[in-house]
C-alpha cells in the first residue's frame, strides 16, 4: 500500500488512500495497527491527522505502532501528542526515540 | 518541551526523560535548555553534566563563577559521601559501601566534565580517560596534565578524590559494628540533599533488612522521594503487612 502511495499514479493513490481509511477506522486492532505501519512506511508528514487519532487509539499496541511512525513522519505538530503519554512505562522508550527523531524543534 | 515544562499541568517527574530527548536531540538547543536545567535541577546534575559534554557543551566567560559554585557543591557532596562510606565499614556492609564508591565515581566524573567546560575540554577528557586506565604510568599522566591544566586551588582536591578512588585504602578506617552500623545507614537515607541513587538507596534498605528485620523503619515514611520507582517500591514494601522472611525476599527481588 505505501508503494501505491508513492506511485504517483492518482488512481493508485486514491485506492491506496480508501484502503487506508478503512484500516483506521476498523474495530480490529490488527488494522489499526497495520495503518500505523503503512503510515510509517509512506513517511509523509502530512499524515499527521491520522497518525494523532492513532496516537489516542485505545490500545496500546496500536499506540506504540503509532509511535514509532512519528518517527519516521516527522512532523512537529505529533510532538505534544507524544509527550502527552511519556508518563505511560511502556510507551516511553519508543516515545523518547520518536521525539528526538523530530529534531531540534522538540525542544521548544 | 519548554513550552510545556511552563504550563501549569506540567508534571515534573516527567523532567529526566526530557533531559534524555535533548541529550539524544544534540544542538545548540538542546545545549541551551540542558545549561538552563542544570541551575534549576540540581538532583539531576549529575546526568544534565554529561549530557552537555555529550553536546560538546563550551560555557562562556560570564557562566564560570556558577560553574565553579556547582563543582564546588560536587566537592561538598563527594565529602560526604567519603564520610558516609567510613560509616558503613562492617562486615556485612559491603554492598553499600560499593554503591557509595559508585556515587563517589559519579561526581569524580561530573566534575572532570564541568572543568572541559571552563578549561581545555581536549585535555581534561583525555587527562579522564588515563586515569581511569588503571595504568599508573597513563594514571600519573593524567594528574600531571590536570596540574597544568585546571587552578591548584581546584586541582589539589580532585586529584585528592581520584587518588581515593583509584586507592584500595578507604577502608581500612576501623569497623563500625551492628547498631551502629544501622544508625549510619539510616542516616545515608536521610540525606536527600546528596541526590544518591535509586540503587544506593535500594540497596542500603535492603542491608538494613537483611541485618534487623524487626527494626522501626516508619522513618522510611517521612523521607522525602524523587520520582524513583524501585525505592516507591521499597518504601511500600517497608510499610505493608507481611511477615519479615517475605519482606526480605520481596526487597532482595525488587533490589536485584
Amino acid at each position: 500500500m505505501a508503494a501505491l502511495f508513492s506511485s504517483g499514479d492518482l488512481n493508485a493513490i486514491i485506492r491506496a488512500g480508501q484502503k487506508l481509511l478503512s484500516l483506521l477506522g476498523s474495530a480490529d486492532e490488527q488494522d489499526r495497527i497495520r495503518a500505523a505501519v503503512v503510515i510509517g512506511r509512506v513517511a509523509d508528514k502530512n499524515f499527521y491527522t491520522s497518525l494523532i487519532q492513532l496516537l489516542n487509539d485505545p490500545s496500546v499496541a496500536v499506540q506504540r505502532q503509532a509511535i514509532s511512525a512519528s518517527a519516521s513522519t516527522r512532523n512537529i505538530k505529533l510532538v505534544p501528542y507524544l509527550f502527552s503519554k511519556l508518563h505511560v512505562d511502556e510507551l516511553r522508550r519508543s516515545i523518547i526515540t520518536a521525539s528526538h527523531a523530530q529534531g531540534e524543534e522538540v525542544i521548544d | 518541551m519548554i513550552e510545556r515544562e511552563q504550563s501549569t499541568d506540567f508534571d515534573p517527574s516527567m523532567i529526566p526523560h526530557h533531559l534524555e530527548i535533548a541529550a539524544l536531540t544534540g544542538g545548540p538547543k538542546s545545549a541551551r535548555y540542558l545549561r538552563e536545567l542544570l541551575f534549576r535541577q540540581p538532583a539531576l546534575k549529575n546526568k544534565i553534566i554529561k549530557a552537555l559534554k555529550e553536546a560538546g557543551y563550551e560555557s562562556p566567560g560570564n557562566e564560570h563563577g556558577q560553574i565553579l559554585d556547582l563543582a564546588a557543591s560536587l566537592f561538598d557532596e563527594a565529602n560526604s559521601i567519603i564520610g558516609l562510606r567510613n560509616s558503613v565499614n562492617g562486615e556485612q556492609t559491603q554492598i553499600v559501601s560499593n554503591a557509595l564508591l559508585i556515587e563517589l565515581q559519579a561526581r569524580e566524573e561530573a566534575l572532570f566534565y564541568l572543568f572541559s567546560f571552563i578549561y581545555s575540554r581536549q585535555k581534561i577528557l583525555s587527562a579522564l580517560d588515563n586515569i581511569r586506565s588503571g595504568n599508573k604510568e597513563r594514571m600519573a599522566n593524567g594528574a600531571e596534565v590536570l596540574d597544568l591544566t585546571i587552578p591548584k586551588k581546584l586541582c589539589s582536591p580532585l586529584l585528592s578524590l581520584v587518588e581515593y578512588i583509584a586507592g584500595t585504602e578507604p577502608l581500612t578506617s576501623k569497623k563500625v559494628a551492628g547498631p551502629d552500623l544501622m544508625i549510619a545507614m539510616k542516616n545515608l537515607l536521610n540525606r536527600a540533599e546528596l541526590s544518591l541513587s535509586a540503587w544506593t538507596r535500594s540497596i542500603t534498605i535492603y542491608t538494613m533488612y537483611q541485618m534487623n528485620p524487626k527494626a522501626d523503619y516508619s522513618f522510611l515514611q517521612v523521607i522525602p522521594g524523587q520520582a524513583d520507582q524501585i525505592f516507591e517500591r521499597n518504601k511500600e514494601l517497608c510499610a505493608c503487612k507481611k511477615s519479615a522472611k517475605r519482606k526480605c525476599c520481596l526487597l532482595k527481588k525488587c533490589c536485584c
